[in-house]
């Protein structure tokens, strides 16, 4: 089994997880921080795309790896580390949301900061274009996501947005795999149909091009950090 | 035959599942597009899709969107949250407040917090480190740029209206939802009346629907002869919103999710920095320097806090105050609320670039000592207000922590480990 492979395999990834949840056990804080590391990304934008709040996300995220990380005991790696922390994530994200469902949203607010159109809605950004790499999402899309009923919000951002499968989806968010599926493909409808509405044009095809996506969990246990020299220690 | 191990083997032939429509084989559409079904089942979708063009398109969105989706790159958490994370596990905070000792005897606020750190200098150590990238958008603050602005949206509360003001936030805070309806429905005839300058906002407009909303107009409150806006302003500067007591009781009601935020303050002393870079889009240079001091403004009216001298500025314009530890986050969701209201996005997943190198903090910390005795004691104290744009946020106000708004010393704020000092600085 190479290195390599239990970098980028999602599969395997639970050993290295499972190894630095160990070490982090008793006490070695260099574990711990590869944990946060290695998973932060993910647990973050989980956040971020759920709440629609990068200070609420932050907040959110921290609370979140705070919890797991003083309850490493508790995992028992019946499930990966990656699915009982993102579950933890989900939780705090629900918490939150519930917290403050005292303060509505106003859509006549929203029309009138976004504007008609998308257009003036990435200007509301504070950017005249679209940076993905800056922006992640652009502001129509982020909006569309918001749109959508929290269930449907995150399965896809879980499974669409950070590449989960869709296993590992259901595990998270405690239902059948069936229903991920179901909540994804009616997100995805009302995804579209919000960013139309918003005049932001989707290239779509006939769907007779089943692409083949077995490689569907692009980003790996982190999406950035590159791989790190483990060899002397596994 | 199966080409997937996790192929789901509940269905004994998946492929016969497709009759109907897409809806009654969802799960299989959803697979197909992830070349995840067997050669039957998708020979059998395929067949289907040829003669319904209404699923076909409909699989064709479910493409594109996941596409779309899969394209978008993830957002970089804060850099601060690391430490944020990592501090409190390895270095759980203290379960009472340090009992205060002489000051001389105990190391520097600046220290302390240095020593936590495992890494160089960045200027938000434990604290808080949060960028506000805030730009104005469209022109709506452009338009006006003139003696008009220092009205820009602020409600302040009728005199009659003022004794009764701290449990009525209370309230609105409880069930904000309920009231804001009933207060819309009652129109902006209500209990409140509102300070409007030319450049009102939404945001503005919503809170002076809310008739159970109290936003002390802060400047007012401060400098009631500068505002020159609104005569109730100097009512609602004498009236108990402003004192603490009333604050307290608010704190437990609408401070929930910031509790986290706020308890990583507790490293004594640590002040939380705040970095605004207003950017005007499309505009030049001229604009952009126009914009930050407007910003500086902004902070001067909503904040009540002047500029501190300018051998302090890190950048352009700097502010500081003392703020009590458990109201750090009101002063944050002030700080956002300008953004707001002005219809400045305000993102603050990103740390401060280049403006702290190793050892600028240290002198920076240096040079604030020396100018201790310019630096407030303020309260804050928020309202919440309804979503506007992606998040919620909340109008706060600052108050002078004694109206006889003697400035404390150095010593004074930290030595029951009782304050946070919050520096907000004007990125280029």
């Amino acid at each position: 089994m190479s290195l390599r492979v239990i970098e980028r395999g999602p599969d395997d990834e639970i050993d290295l997880d499972a190894l630095f949840v160990e070490r982090a056990r008793k006490g070695d804080e260099q574990a711990l921080t590869e944990l946060y590391r290695r998973h932060q990304h993910r647990a973050y934008n989980l956040a971020l795309r759920t709440l629609g709040d990068s200070w609420d996300a932050a907040d959110v995220t921290q609370e979140a790896f705070i919890k797991a990380f003083r309850n490493l005991d508790s995992f028992k790696g019946e499930a990966r580390f990656s699915t009982w922390l993102h579950r933890i994530v989900v939780n705090a994200a629900y918490d939150h949301l519930r917290r403050h469902k005292a303060e509505p949203m106003d859509s006549e607010i929203l029309d009138e900061l976004s504007g008609p159109s998308g257009a003036a809605a990435v200007v509301a950004s504070g950017r005249q274009g679209i940076d993905p790499a800056l922006d992640g999402l652009s502001a129509p899309l982020r909006r569309a996501l918001m749109s959508l009923n929290e269930g449907f919000r995150f399965a896809v951002v879980l499974c669409d947005l950070l590449g989960f499968p869709y296993g590992d989806a259901a595990e998270i968010l405690g239902v059948q795999e069936g229903t991920i599926k179901s909540r994804i493909l009616r997100a995805r409808e009302a995804l579209a149909a919000a960013l139309v509405e918003a005049g932001y044009e989707l290239p779509v095809s006939r769907g007779d091009g089943a692409t083949n996506q077995s490689g569907r969990n692009p980003l790996g246990p982190d999406g950035v950090t590159p791989a790190r020299v483990i060899e002397e220690e596994v | 035959m199966l080409n997937d191990d996790k192929q789901d083997r509940m269905q004994p032939s998946p492929a016969d599942r497709v009759t109907g429509h897409l809806d009654d084989w969802e799960d299989l559409a959803i697979d197909y597009l992830d070349g995840q079904v067997d050669q039957d089942t998708k020979a059998a979708i395929a067949a289907h899709l040829e003669s319904c063009d209404a699923c076909a398109s409909r699989l064709g969105v479910q493409h594109a969107v996941c596409n779309l989706l899969e394209q978008t790159s993830l957002e970089a958490p804060p850099t601060d949250l690391e430490d944020r994370v990592l501090g409190e596990i390895l270095f759980p905070r203290q379960p009472a407040p340090v009992a205060s000792r002489p000051a001389a005897d105990k190391p520097s606020w600046w220290s302390m917090s240095w020593q936590r750190r495992f890494k160089a200098w960045i200027p938000a150590t434990v604290a808080v480190v949060a960028l506000l990238a805030a730009v104005i958008s469209y022109g709506v603050v452009r338009g006006d740029q003139n003696s008009t602005m220092p009205t820009v949206t602020m409600t302040t509360v009728a005199p009659g209206v003022a004794a009764a003001q701290a449990p009525m936030t209370e309230a609105a805070a409880d069930g904000s939802g309920e009231n804001y309806s009933a207060a819309k429905a009652a129109g902006p005839g209500g209990v409140t009346s509102t300070t409007t300058g030319a450049t009102t906002t939404a945001g503005a407009a919503t809170t002076a629907a809310g008739a159970v909303t109290t936003t002390v107009n802060a400047l007012a409150a401060l400098n009631p002869t500068t505002s020159g806006v609104h005569t109730d302003a100097g009512a609602a500067a004498a009236g108990p919103t402003t004192t603490s007591p009333g604050f307290a009781a608010r704190t437990s009601v609408t401070i929930q999710d910031k509790e986290l935020m706020v308890s990583e303050l507790k490293s004594a002393g640590s002040p939380v920095y705040f970095v605004f870079e207003p950017t005007a889009p499309a505009t030049g240079e001229e604009a952009a320097t126009q914009t930050t001091a407007d910003f500086a403004q902004l902070i001067t009216q909503f904040t009540g806090l002047q500029p501190l001298d300018e051998s302090l500025s890190l950048l352009r314009t700097t502010f500081a105050a003392y703020v009590p530890r458990d109201q750090g986050s009101q002063l944050v969701d002030l700080l956002r609320s300008i953004g707001a209201t002005l219809q400045l996005t305000v993102n603050m997943a990103l740390a401060p670039v280049e403006t702290t190198q190793a050892g600028t903090g240290d002198e920076f910390a240096a040079l604030l000592r020396q100018h201790a005795a310019e630096i407030p004691e303020m309260h804050a104290s928020r309202t919440p207000q309804p979503a506007v744009t992606d998040w919620t946020f909340t109008t706060s106000t600052l108050s002078p922590a004694n109206q006889a708004s003697a400035p404390p010393d150095w010593e004074a704020p930290d030595q029951a480990g009782a304050h946070v000092l919050i520096v907000i600085y004007l990125g280029a």
